[in-house]
């Protein structure tokens, strides 16, 4: 996969993200909701990549733009503005990871206890639809740490750059490299795993 | 690279997978891979499974969700902007703009902290284990019975220091000293601007030893303390306000104070006989009490870290609903059902501050306040979501929050709801998915199900999840699902008031 095929991106920050991220920090709420358009689609996908439950990619892909918005006068004009949702919408899904692993115990709410993770599929005919391969592949993803699921959903939902990665996640380019490198190695072992213990 | 060299890296294919190697690695790269079919299997893989993970992570939610999308965030912001009216917070400009980031004033806490914890730690090594006369020996003598206010401070640190030569461990007593300091700190500095406060029967000025008060002409009087009432109480011959008495009885006093407290650490309240004035003093007797014991026992924890902590101490310390009262910070509350029973796993949520807690067992929560007009949101699985409109800073008094619950499938096919909670978008489609997770759960519980009975039953559960899933967010898949659910329960049930109220699920959804 090469990086940065069109159709999976943001519109560029061209001048009008410009123009309107600026409008924005003034205030201007049509602006925004206009950045909200342009973007809304790869937040919903980073957020779906995440959560992998419509209901929580929904409440997270609006609750980066709540957030985006509280913050957008602190966003330095002319940066590109997906890296940062990105940012902000991974910061969001690691408190609602944590918050959820913390305190499972204390929870009667069936969805944790249900899927042993925080990610549920909510809809079970599109459930049984997917391939026994993708379900495999969910149930690995959704095995990793989540720095090695935000780096691989930005990279293969997002076709992020490292750059892009980089920014998102706060981190070097160099831990880009390497973050990558050991969540592809870790996702193939536990795909591996999975595949050998379904074998008869 | 030769085929015969060592093969290429995870890192090496990752990053070649990504066309992200420099240049001359990625010539390097290729001409390995060219000779060598073990390793571009593996960067087939690799390019394979990311391809797959894309497709598997996907999720269409269509057209209609994201032509509406904007405007539920919009509406989320102006539900918020109503709750505080704040709408675009702009960073103060110049040195104190620099701060004014949640990651730098963490970073600023958490050096000062551990400056002061280390410079603590190195002053307790410096002197050695704590002898447990240090806590008598640093009640000095009362202050001069008439002093004004304004030289309240320094003839209590000129007392201490007057003092220390005689204990036998003076730095101790400076060190108990600068605890206390901290302790009154809050008090002292209110005590320059503050009126008389004659009428409200309250200490304007505190001194470290001896409690002074203003009163009517301007005059500061010194306030008789707990142990002096004590002492008044002990001795029925000596008068109430009686002169501030010898340092070797009031030493007595706070002796006892403390044997109290630790003999009914829960016996807090005071008795009726006592006025305002007096429960006010004996409060802030404990507090000075718990504040002078504790700096000791810090030095005994490592001196002697298996010490088990004065139990007394800790029902002081670990009252939470008075803490966060007192300082502000937290909002704390109970959540229960209509009956008054204890509401657990409740989620308890502050949009504006994005904080999130959940109820304990017994159905109590703590979050951080969030310091300006807020929104609190109680949602529970079988209630009706509750909104609570915050208004100001700091902390309230513990809340009880009573959720109704929804009115159970049959009652009424209309589940009422909040039309504002409606407007806050996102927060309807969280009870659909925790409907969904139950219905996914009566699923698993039905594939393992043996016997008709318990076959049934799940198929219920199933059935009526999913139409209060539905209800919740009512799409075209959730009705579909609900549907197949419903008909699935009805195929297997028998004639019965339960296959009325199936058929009445049934009947709710749209023919």
């Amino acid at each position: 996969m090469g990086m940065n095929s069109p159709d999976a991106r943001s519109p560029d920050a061209g001048p009008e993200d410009t123009a309107l991220v600026a409008a924005s920090q003034r205030g201007d709420q049509r602006a925004f909701s206009e950045l909200v358009r342009r973007h809304q689609r790869s937040v919903h996908r980073i957020a779906y990549g995440l959560t992998r439950n419509a209901a929580d990619a929904d409440d997270l892909a609006q609750e980066t733009f709540v957030r985006a918005w509280g913050a957008i006068a602190r966003f330095e004009l002319g940066q590109p503005l997906m890296p940062w949702l990105a940012r902000i919408c991974t910061n969001q899904a690691y408190s609602l990871f944590r918050h959820r692993k913390r305190r499972p115990e204390q929870s009667i709410e069936p969805m944790i206890e249900a899927g042993k993770q925080w990610g549920v599929d909510d809809d079970p005919a599109e459930h049984r639809a997917r391939s026994e391969h993708d379900e495999r592949l969910r149930a690995a993803f959704a095995e990793l740490s989540p720095e090695h699921q935000a780096v691989l959903a930005l990279r293969t939902l997002q076709d992020a750059s490292y750059e892009e990665i980089a920014t998102a996640l706060h981190i070097p380019i160099g831990t880009v490299m390497s973050r990558l490198s050991r969540a592809r190695a870790e996702l193939k072992r536990r795909l591996d795993a999975r595949a050998g213990g379904a074998r008869p | 690279m030769s085929p015969d060299m060592s093969h290429l890296t995870d890192d090496q294919l990752s990053a070649r997978l990504d066309e992200a190697l420099p240049a001359a690695a990625s010539a390097q790269a290729d001409a390995h891979l060219a000779q060598c079919e073990a390793c571009r299997a593996r960067l087939a893989e690799l390019g394979a499974n990311d391809a797959a993970l894309a497709t598997a992570l996907t999720h269409d939610p269509g057209e209609a969700y994201f032509e509406s999308f904007a405007d539920r965030v919009a509406a989320r912001i102006a539900a918020d902007a109503a709750a505080a009216p704040a709408p675009v917070p702009t960073r103060p400009s110049g040195f104190w703009g620099w701060f004014a980031t949640p990651r730098r004033i963490a970073a600023i806490g958490g050096t000062l902290a551990f400056v002061v914890a280390a410079g603590w730690t190195w002053q307790l090594m410096q002197r050695g284990p704590a002898p447990p006369v240090a806590l008598e020996a640093r009640i000095p003598e009362p202050s001069a019975s008439s002093a004004p206010a304004t030289e309240a401070a320094p003839q209590v640190q000129e007392s201490s220091d007057r003092e220390a030569p005689a204990t036998p461990a003076p730095a101790r007593t400076r060190s108990g000293s600068d605890s206390r300091a901290m302790a009154d700190a809050a008090p002292r500095a209110a005590a320059p601007g503050a009126p008389p406060a004659v009428a409200a029967g309250r200490s304007a000025t505190t001194g470290r030893m001896q409690e002074l008060r203003a009163v009517e002409g301007g005059e500061v009087v010194p306030v008789p303390r707990e142990s002096d009432r004590l002492l008044a109480r002990d001795r029925a011959d000596a008068p109430a306000t009686a002169p501030a008495p010898t340092a070797d009885a009031q030493r007595q006093a706070i002796t006892e104070l403390k044997r109290r407290a630790v003999a009914s650490p829960l016996a807090r309240t005071d008795p009726p006989a006592q006025s305002k004035e007096t429960a006010q003093s004996q409060t802030d007797a404990r507090r000075e009490l718990s504040a002078k014991v504790a700096a000791p026992r810090a030095a005994n924890a490592l001196a002697a870290p298996s010490a088990p902590a004065p139990a007394a101490i800790s029902a002081f310390d670990e009252d939470a609903s008075s803490r966060a009262s007192e300082d502000g910070s937290e909002w704390c509350g109970v959540v229960r059902d209509a009956a008054g029973r204890a509401i657990a796993g409740a989620t308890v949520t502050v949009p504006e501050t994005g904080r999130i807690a959940r109820t304990d067992t017994t159905g109590r929560f703590c979050l951080p306040a969030a310091g300006r007009d807020a929104t609190l949101q109680v949602l529970a699985v079988g209630f009706e979501p509750q909104r609570l409109l915050m208004r100001g800073k700091g902390g309230v008094q513990p809340l009880s929050i009573s959720l109704k619950a929804v009115p159970a499938l049959g009652d009424g096919m209309a589940v009422p709801r909040d039309a504002a909670m409606r407007g806050a978008g996102a927060l309807d489609v969280a009870p659909a998915a925790r409907w969904d997770s139950v219905a996914t759960r009566a699923d698993d519980s039905l594939s393992r199900a043996r016997g008709s009975a318990s076959r049934l039953a799940a198929m219920r559960t199933a059935a009526d999840a999913r139409l209060r899933a539905w209800r919740a967010q009512p799409t075209r898949a959730r009705e579909a699902i609900a549907r197949a659910a419903i008909d699935r329960y009805l195929a297997e049930l028998p004639e019965g008031p339960r296959r009325a109220e199936a058929q009445r699920w049934r009947d709710a959804l749209p023919r």
